[in-house]
């Protein structure tokens, strides 16, 4: 068995829209990226998915992903040749020959930077995660929970400039760095992280996000087509749970240190008249309130949809009088355990509080 | 090894240390941890060798090294010849080099002291020459960038065990930039090794003889203050420096900020400047001076600021109210007053708009 399957260019549209919800606030709908793929597609150029199962164990795929803030890919936008740098350059430093390209997270755009990389060197895309998310921060990932090392990692801007973090103290120190640069170059850096061995990746990784990116997308373009609410759609697919309905009344956000930070309220209407759900977020959503109460905490997802069309609202287009539906969607078991939650819980976001989830069980 | 080299005398040491304190120009003082460390190692039975440049091959391959970052850190966080050595190593495993020596980038303050402990901790020459012949703030302020040599490969490693490599950049002033956000991530400091250096560049290009200088400067203060003269007036003599201001330091305003120390120093007059007053502007270093408001020195003329006393070197970190000071102004080497050097080490380099005037006649 090959463990490949095509990736059709219907397939990379409902990629777009399910990578968006399961971004979780942090860079929305990846539009951009999507025309970008489009177009090699349009140029002849084909992806395939690799099941992490196929991998071999000693066999080395290169992880990908922007490091930034969403926001600033909407005036800056994303090149393939950007990413493909940064995967250059850990190939030359780490002289590897890659088996595969795999996203640092299936969550918003990072879910279609490895496919550029992928069209452009003919590998295929692991089907595969390490966040089942998105995530603001470089070390909130299962490799860096497992306690593997956070480098190197190679950093390309969109000039020239490109830097090579060759070892560091522990993965919050990557982090740290990397975001030193990060700002310097523009607020937004290409990146690979270090190589992941398949053993690695079938012990660690989150296997089959980008199928379940694809499924969650196609669930939703076929609610539309079908003119069922596309909200309900995704809690049919996922097991998720139904927060919040009502309009967004006000926002403040700003960019800073590399991030988007802020909070938006929203009022509530249909079964959630008269209630307010208030959200914070940095590049992602963390935390809800409803009226006050602790709805839903980070590592557990915060979906803010569309409430017509079921598109993910991110935290740098979330906006006064969006009609929205809000979700909560299980995390990953890997993300939730003591040693995870150090790394992603609430209190890795400042928040001095426990982690509770409104969920039975974390997702497979 | 091409060429003889001379043995560099523990007595010699305090000397350099003294020279390049004088040559720091307020960045760094008088480097007495360093100074510390090398009397050190040469009491565990390591000395250094000085080799002339022009007795290197054209194909010898040098390592530029020296410290980034704040001087008033590293009186808190010591130096480490350990530390120091990490970045050349690396440099010389990423590039594959084989150092037959090292050099400063700067001769001037802890820098000047830096190659020395890097030569006797590897067993390597200390080449007698830098790139500036005096210290500046930024790492592009250098005869080899004004030659149109490159910045990157570019070293960095701090204290801990974070190590960073810029690998290429948009330009010399893209590596300060970058290295500046790391190296203030670090903690305002970083050892650094620059691109291996041709012996051929080297000649052509570095400031020659500069270490030598600092020793006779040093053991020129050292023999008159021995001999009861005055050691500013001694200075004066060895460098063909000219006297600009004694007197009493009235009012120090200071802040550490982006990685640097910057602010405005006010010194009252005494003796034959009585009822006068000397400002002067630093950033890491003095860079721009005015008696009673009118202009009278600047960058890359060298302004030092002298105890009036001792002829120790006073810096921008140190100098407090009530120093009883000599300042003086020593002239700057020809590479940095030429058209392309007033451009990376000019007062416009510094935030000026003001052409470079100077008190100085230049031989060429």
């Amino acid at each position: 068995m090959s463990g490949l399957a095509p990736v059709t260019e219907e397939d990379l549209k409902s990629l777009a829209l399910g990578a968006g919800i399961l971004g979780t606030g942090g860079g929305t709908h990846p539009y951009l990226e999507l025309l970008n793929i489009e177009k090699l597609y349009l140029q002849g150029r084909r992806v395939s998915l690799l099941s992490p199962d196929a991998l071999g164990d000693d066999e080395l795929v290169a992880e990908v992903g922007f490091m930034g803030a969403p926001l600033v890919t909407k005036e800056r936008l994303p090149d393939p040749e950007q990413i493909l740098k940064a995967y250059r350059m850990m190939e030359r430093y780490a002289r590897c020959t890659f088996r595969a390209v795999m996203t640092s997270e299936i969550g918003g755009e990072n879910a279609i930077l490895p496919f550029f990389v992928a069209a452009l060197t003919g590998l295929p895309v692991l089907d595969a995660d390490p966040r089942g998310r998105a995530f603001p921060e470089m070390q909130m990932s299962t490799f860096a929970i497992a306690g593997l090392p956070l480098f190197p990692v190679a950093l390309a801007d969109i000039r020239s400039n490109e830097v090579l973090v060759l070892r560091t103290v522990g993965p919050k120190w990557t982090e740290r760095i990397g975001r030193g640069i990060c700002t310097e170059a523009g607020a937004m850096l290409a990146t690979c992280r270090p190589p992941r061995t398949g053993g690695q990746i079938k012990s660690h990784a989150l296997h089959g996000s980008v199928s379940r990116a694809i499924r969650l997308g196609a669930a939703v373009r076929r609610a539309r087509r079908e003119h069922r609410d596309p909200a309900d759609t995704v809690l049919e697919v996922e097991r998720g749970l139904k927060l919040f309905t009502g309009k967004v009344i006000d926002v403040a956000r700003r960019t800073t240190e590399g991030f988007v930070r802020g909070q938006a309220h929203v009022e509530g209407s249909e079964d959630h008249a008269g209630r307010l759900f208030k959200v914070d977020f940095q590049n992602e959503f963390t935390i809800g309130w409803i009226d006050g109460r602790l709805a839903a905490v980070v590592p557990d997802l915060i979906c803010i949809l569309d409430a017509l069309t079921g598109e993910a609202i991110g935290t740098e287009t979330i906006r006064y009088g969006q009609r929205v539906r809000i979700l909560s969607l299980p995390a990953s078991r890997l993300l939730t355990s003591a040693r995870a939650l150090e790394i992603v819980g609430p209190r890795a976001f400042g928040y001095d509080l426990d982690f509770v989830s409104a969920h039975i069980e974390g997702h497979a | 090894m091409s060429g003889p080299t001379r043995l560099v005398e523990f007595s010699e040491l305090a000397s350099l240390a003294l020279g390049t304190g004088i040559l720091g120009t307020g960045g760094g003082t008088h480097p007495y941890l360093e100074l510390l460390n090398i009397e050190k190692l040469y009491q565990e039975g390591r000395s250094v060798r000085l080799i002339d440049p022009n007795d290197l091959g054209d194909e010898d391959l040098v390592a530029e090294l020296g410290y980034m970052g704040a001087p008033l850190v590293t009186k808190e966080r010591l130096p480490d010849p350990d530390h120091i050595c990490r970045p050349v190593r690396l440099m010389a495993e990423h590039t594959g080099a084989r150092f037959t020596a090292v050099m400063a980038g700067e001769v001037g303050a802890e820098n000047g002291i830096l190659p020395f402990l890097v030569a006797a901790m590897l067993d390597l020459p200390v080449v007698d020459v830098d790139t500036m012949g005096r210290a500046f703030p930024e790492i592009q302020m250098s005869s080899l960038v004004i030659r149109g040599l490159p910045l990157v490969p570019f070293a960095l490693c701090d204290v801990r065990a974070n190590d960073v490599l810029l690998t290429r950049s948009n330009g010399p002033i893209a590596v300060e930039r970058i290295g500046r956000k790391i190296c203030t991530e670090m903690g305002s400091v970083a050892a650094t090794c620059r691109p291996p250096r041709r012996g051929r560049d080297i000649k052509a290009h570095g400031v020659l003889h500069s270490v030598s200088r600092a020793i006779r400067l040093g053991a020129a203060v050292r023999s008159a203050r021995a001999r009861h003269a005055d050691p500013v007036e001694t200075i004066l003599e060895a460098e063909h420096g000219l006297l600009l201001f004694r007197g009493k330091v009235v009012d120090v305003a200071r802040r550490t900020t982006e990685g640097f120390v910057r602010g405005v120093a006010r010194i009252e007059g005494f003796d034959d400047f009585e009822s006068r007053e000397f400002q002067v502007d630093f950033q890491n270093e003095f860079t721009i001076g005015r008696l009673d408001g009118q202009l009278t020195v600047m960058v890359p003329d060298l302004l030092c600021i002298l105890d009036a006393v001792s002829g120790e070197a006073i810096g921008t970190e140190t100098i407090r109210y009530g120093q009883r000071v000599a300042i003086v102004s020593l002239p700057a080497a020809n590479v940095l007053v030429s058209e392309e050097g007033l451009n990376y080490v000019g007062p416009r380099a510094f935030g000026y708009d003001l052409d470079f005037i100077s008190l100085h006649e230049r031989r060429n």
